[in-house]
């Protein structure tokens, strides 16, 4: 398999698989849309270097570097029409009139607006901007397609199907792909390979449901999805103590060795209710709050002044009224030991 | 945004409900009523010796169509028109350049801009011809770079006022044209140069045709203010090169001739006018378009 | 690129700073010649304005007229903008339009309107007469500033002091004033400045007997230069500098000349 490794300055060490869909997540702050703009060339990085495709990329300016980006403002150019917008690029690297018109054509039918190259981008409504922003971002089939936060300013209901198409978009193209995005949902739907981002550095990257079920560190676990963190130690390479019971984790994060202490991360789905006298005093819970959604009951319970969040799937149909207390237990060979 | 407007004014319309009469009144009486007076006596007979007597007469008007005073207003308009030109073609790179720059670069940069446009027209007319003339100006530094064989004086002449009205208007026109450059979206250019257009490139295809009102505002916006300029065509300029301006004050303090200074006035502020009503509706356009 | 840029930028600045290099070396002259580079090194020029009366008397003149006037002008102004702020009507947009219409046209054009009007109802020549002029001249500056100021100001903050029990008065007081404050004074400072560099209309009005700098130093240039005039211009650069500095220093210069507001970044 082959590589094109894309290396960012300082504590940033990362080399990115071709063809993939890449998403570089984090909260807002954490250095993610710097380092695809140091991709991007908008950026200079003060040490270090970036690698495509086996060449350096540091000293190639922006406009020389061949990769499509979308911005987060979409930046589409109002003085221009939608088809001069999608021809842009095709311009400057003066195509001729005909091959630009046929291009255009092209990708209008791929982002399926046909027939609109006419219109002013006044004209367009914010999915439709969206659209033809990508496609211009695709005029000149890029070495490497860029997305900073692209989907920000949907409302929520069209961003997911925005997401879908973008993914299937990507994998009909096959083109190598990194968006940057804080929300996680995004991430999921739509990458290969996700990169969290901190505070200007990496803590974990994989595939997304990996990363979702062997998260290394409180952050990363706590981020992908929602969790309950409890205090543990490690007994051996596969089952922690806490709160006095012993658990099977299905993960332990590499860095842990036994008798360390650590954090377990137990997601709501993996934690049921028992009956208090099956369960040792130090698992008990006060329930504070209950809520029926539906398709699942959603449970908030007082364990010993902290809060833990439970789901309870709807085959079990039981009443949870507030104040009762109930015993926790945790499913083994689900959860995560973290660090901390 | 609408409801919020109006919550806005609700809120706020219950304070204050007086009409400001005291800035009304000074408005009114020191700005209002002497361009009225200023209109009248534009129609006025002028007596030797003293002012002018009331009369309702197109003499003053007429006067000014002759050959002599049209060609100043021609030569005034032609200067003006020169110098917004140089101004905005080196303002409209310059601001665009301090708008990508640091905000506390922009902070130096815009300082030494206001120091330099609000200082007197008349400091700036005598250190321009201190630095044109024979004994200290810039000729001596060509002297001495082997240039020229002697020191040499630059002024007066026509491109000295030139120079100098360029130099005044220039920090004008970087003032007027910060804005709009600084509110334009900097992923607009970034968006040019990751499709494959050079700084040059994109600076000629994205940034200047996004910013083709702005910039026509600021050559009118120039060319009323260099219009205005009085003492720089004096200072370092021959007679020839006076200009409008120089002959209304000529006419209302040397010549004593007040309802001919009137009357030129008032034609150039009929231009000036003019030249406000279409860059207003240039603005208007614009701000049309924006909401579509 | 970068090269190329700053280098532009540079040679703008240098043909900005060019002439007052020149007249600042003037001024150190030591004997009462214009040369530059300056022979010798003397602060005499600069003691001039102090022990010269008629320079004195034009430099008192020219501070009198600049701080009386912009008060004037910020008095003016600030009704106007409150008015605007608060009812936005047709009115209140005439007025400020109104407001705005003496920096619009060109100055010579005001003046000779203004020495007609202190003609034909005397006060021609008075002191008084070129600090009402100047104050209607400049009270676009404050107005300007003051309206932006009170534009930044969230009216949510007006109706959370409301609620909390505080009377109209007391909300212009202890909010509205404070946080438009620092605008006035950016306000002030500007008129000021203006009025001290301004020729046209004081000459007009009040030239042969009020003589301020910008009228004394053109009236000199008709005999001759002198290093006298070197220094006020410096001394004139200066103060622009240093004025305009301090509103940087305490206030958000870029935004105050139309730049969005600060990124929260």
């Amino acid at each position: 398999m082959e590589f094109d490794s894309v290396r960012a300055i300082d504590n940033i060490d990362l080399v990115l698989p071709q063809g993939q869909f890449v998403c570089l997540l984090g909260p807002s702050g954490c250095g993610k849309t710097t380092l695809l703009r140091m991709i991007a060339g908008l950026n200079t990085p003060t040490s270090g270097e970036i690698i495509f495709d086996g060449e350096p990329l540091t000293d190639v300016p922006s406009h020389e570097r061949n990769f499509g980006m979308v911005f987060q403002s979409l930046a589409l150019f109002p003085h221009l029409t939608i088809a001069e917008n999608i021809g842009y690029p095709l311009r400057i690297r003066g195509f001729s009139k005909r091959k630009i018109a046929a291009r255009v054509d092209e990708l209008l039918e791929l982002v399926h607006m046909p027939g609109v190259g006419n219109r002013q981008i006044s004209q367009l409504s914010g999915g439709q901007r969206q659209r033809i922003a990508i496609a211009r971002a695709l005029a000149i089939d890029p070495k490497l397609f860029l997305l900073d936060e692209p989907l920000s300013a949907l409302d929520a209901k069209l961003r997911e199907a925005m997401q879908i198409e973008l993914k299937e978009l990507q994998r009909k193209l096959g083109v190598t792909t990194i968006v940057v995005t804080h929300d996680q949902r995004e991430a999921m739907t739509m990458a290969d390979h996700v990169v969290i981002m901190k505070d200007g550095q990496i803590f974990q990257q994989g595939p997304p449901l990996e990363v979702y079920k062997k998260p290394n560190t409180a952050f990363v676990a706590d981020f992908i999805g929602s969790t309950n963190l409890m205090p543990c130690r490690i007994l051996s390479s596969d089952t922690v103590e806490t709160y006095g019971t012993e658990v099977k984790v299905a993960h332990l994060a590499a860095s842990l060795k036994p008798n360390d202490q650590a954090a377990l991360s137990v997601r709501p789905e993996d934690l049921s209710l028992i009956p208090k006298e099956d369960a040792p005093e130090s698992m008990r819970a006060k329930i504070t709050f209950s809520v029926d959604l539906g398709t699942h009951t959603e449970l908030q319970l007082d364990h010993g002044g902290q809060d833990i969040m439970v789901t309870i799937p709807p085959q079990r149909q039981q009443v949870f009224a507030q104040g009762e207390i109930w015993g926790l237990q945790i499913a083994d060979n689900a959860c995560a030991a973290v660090s901390l | 945004m609408r409801s919020g407007v109006a919550l806005k004014r609700s809120v706020l319309r219950k304070s204050g409900k007086l009409i400001p009469l005291y800035p009304t009144f000074f408005l009114v009486v020191f700005f209002l009523v002497p361009f009225t007076v200023m209109l009248a006596v534009s129609f006025f007979h002028r007596v030797e010796g003293a002012f002018f007597e009331p009369a309702f007469e197109f003499d003053n008007y007429l006067r000014f169509f002759d050959p002599f005073y049209l060609g100043i207003l021609q030569f005034s308009i032609l200067l003006s028109m020169a110098a917004a030109v140089l101004a905005t073609a080196i303002a409209f790179p310059f601001t665009y350049m301090i708008t990508r720059m640091s905000r506390k670069a922009q902070v130096v940069a815009l300082v030494l801009l206001l120091a330099v446009l609000s200082l007197s027209e008349v400091i700036i007319g005598f250190s321009w011809s201190t630095l044109l003339s024979r004994t200290s100006g810039i000729s001596n530094l060509f002297v001495s770079l082997g240039l020229l064989e002697k020191p040499t004086s630059y002024y007066p002449s026509l491109s000295a006022v030139l120079i100098g009205l360029v130099y005044l208007s220039v920090p004008y026109a970087v003032l007027v044209l910060y804005p709009p450059l600084s509110r334009l979206d900097p992923e607009l250019p970034e968006a040019a140069r990751m499709m494959g257009a050079s700084p040059m490139r994109t600076f000629f295809t994205i940034v200047i045709p996004l910013l083709r009102r702005p910039i026509m505002s600021t050559l009118i916006l120039v060319f009323v203010f260099t219009l205005g300029a009085y003492t720089l065509p004096q200072t370092l300029g021959k007679p020839s090169s006076w200009t409008l301006s120089v002959h209304i004050t000529d006419q209302a303090i040397f010549q004593a001739n007040l309802p001919f200074a009137a009357a030129m006035a008032i034609f150039l502020l009929v231009v000036t006018l003019a030249m406000i009503a279409v860059t207003s509706m240039l603005d208007k356009t614009k701000s049309e378009g924006d909401t579509k | 690129m970068k090269l190329l840029r700053n280098l532009f930028v540079t040679m703008i600045f240098v043909f900005m700073a060019a002439p007052f290099v020149v007249v600042a070396g003037v001024s150190f002259n030591e004997r009462k010649r214009l040369i530059f580079p300056p022979e010798g090194f003397s602060l005499s020029w600069y003691g001039a304005l102090w022990t010269e009366a008629d320079w004195f008397n034009a430099m008192q003149n020219s501070l009198v007229i600049a701080l009386l006037s912009s008060l004037l002008a910020v008095s003016l102004a600030l009704p106007i903008a409150l008015y605007l702020w608060q009812r936005g009507n047709v009115l209140a947009k005439a007025l400020f339009s109104l407001g705005l219409a003496p920096f619009m046209l060109p100055p010579v054009i005001t003046a000779l309107g203004l020495l007609i009007f202190w003609v034909t109802i005397g006060g021609s020549g008075q002191l008084y007469a070129t600090v009402i002029s100047h104050g209607v001249f400049l009270v676009t500056l404050p107005l300007v500033t003051i309206s932006l100021g009170l534009q930044t100001i969230n009216v949510q903050f007006l109706e959370a002091a409301r609620v909390m029990g505080a009377t109209e008065r007391t909300v212009f007081r202890t909010v509205s004033l404070p946080l438009v404050f620092p605008y006035i004074v950016s306000g002030f400072a500007f008129a000021f400045v203006l009025s001290l560099n301004e020729y046209i209309i004081a000459y007009m009005v009040a030239g042969f007997t009020v003589e301020t700098l910008p009228i004394k130093i053109l009236n000199s240039l008709r005999y001759g230069y002198t290093p006298t005039m070197g220094a006020v211009a410096v001394l004139f650069a200066l103060t622009s500098v240093l004025v305009f500095s301090l509103i940087a220093r305490f206030g958000d210069l870029p935004r105050l000349l139309g730049a969005p507001a600060r990124d929260a970044e």
